[in-house]
């Protein structure tokens, strides 16, 4: 394994011919040429919006409180007296929109140049399942505000899961934690939001990371 | 200095320049602010009124900072302050002392004398604020988050 990463280095110029600080730090696995296209770059830009919704998140969670009475107000509170409140949930809620684009255009990608056969079939499996968890997210932090177009997009949601023969009910049931969306459904996607589903992101993320180190970038078409 | 040594050194200027700007944004947000989660001011201790001037259960308006307050002697030992304004839109509330209620002269909410949601549009109980009697005043040192 080993022997075989040797002889495919040893092709590539030699990186560090000292140009500075940054010169003899640059990594030895360059990306090939093929690769050096802005398409190829949707995977990375999907995960600095991950990461940009982490720390934005962070600060949300410092003031958000999931509960009826004070959901909305606190929301009302991080956008009219936080300082840069009304910035960072700005952030948090278009970089969730973005972050499913970039996964489809990622997605869309991997398709065309064919980056998801033999070897990579597990890595495009990752994938698929990261992108439900992400969709996962969006379910979850769009009940979170607790107004209107959240109570009745979540009320959507939870009609098509319903719809689901034979275990449909049981489901939504589980989701919602009761018969109807209520003080139970705010905990539940509070705790969805912030605790599982990150979790779960950060292990399958390591998983796609790892799996792209060890299998390298898929050949030219 | 040689081109490319220039480039990254931009580009390492701009990435810095982007964690200090992202870094001071997230710092400042995390700063507890002035006002509590009511969007009241906290204005600092204040004594708001003398104990044995009040009576039990006949509150007395009064200002705390930019608020109205309400000030309700609930015994001898037991003060209770809320702010006056309705935490439904925040008109200013009116106690009625034939049914010891406080009324919303806007959507008809109500609250008992302890400040609890009884009927009418507002999502919960009155605003409250943390007091303490001191020599006996009573001194209000800001709302309730």
């Amino acid at each position: 394994m080993q022997e075989a990463a040797k002889q495919a280095t040893a092709s590539l110029p030699e990186p560090a011919e000292a140009n500075g600080w940054m010169g003899t730090r640059e990594s030895a696995r360059t990306v090939p040429a093929h690769a050096r296209r802005f398409w190829f770059c949707f995977g990375g830009l999907t995960f600095f919006t991950a990461i940009m919704q982490a720390l934005s998140g962070i600060v949300l969670a410092f003031y958000y409180q999931p509960t009826p009475e004070r959901a909305y107000a606190s929301i009302f509170y991080i956008s009219n007296y936080v300082k840069y409140g009304w910035f960072i949930r700005s952030v948090h809620a278009w970089g969730a929109r973005l972050m499913v684009v970039f996964i489809i255009i990622h997605m869309l990608r991997v398709y065309v140049t064919a980056s998801y056969k033999h070897p990579r079939e597990m890595n495009w499996v990752a994938g698929v399942f990261l992108f439900v968890i992400t969709m996962a997210f969006g379910l979850t932090g769009s009940l979170l505000p607790w107004d209107q177009q959240a109570y009745w997009g979540t009320a959507g949601a939870i009609a098509f899961i319903e719809k689901t023969p034979v275990v449909g009910d049981w489901i939504a049931r589980f989701i919602v934690g009761g018969d109807a969306i209520g003080p139970s459904a705010l905990s539940r996607f509070y705790s969805g939001h912030i605790m599982m589903l990150p979790a779960a992101l950060v292990i399958l993320l390591s998983v796609h990371f790892w799996m792209v180190r060890k299998q390298g970038i898929s050949g030219p078409l | 200095m040689e081109r490319r040594n220039f480039l990254v050194w931009a580009a390492g200027a701009s990435l810095g320049a982007s964690a200090i700007f992202i870094g001071a944004t997230v710092i400042q947000a995390m700063i507890p602010p002035a006002r509590s989660v009511d969007g009241k001011k906290n204005a600092g201790k204040i004594a708001v009124a003398r104990v044995s001037d009040l009576e039990v259960n006949k509150p007395h308006l009064t200002d705390y900072g930019e608020d109205k307050i309400f000030v309700v002697k609930a015994s001898g030992t037991e003060v209770h302050v809320f702010d006056a304004a309705c935490p439904h839109v925040g008109c200013q509330l009116i106690f009625n002392p034939e049914t010891v209620e406080f009324d919303c002269p806007c959507h008809k909410s109500v609250f008992t004398v302890k400040g609890v949601r009884l009927r009418g549009p507002a999502p919960r109980n009155m605003i409250s604020a943390v007091s303490q009697i001191v020599n006996g005043e009573v001194v209000v040192s800001g709302f309730r988050a």
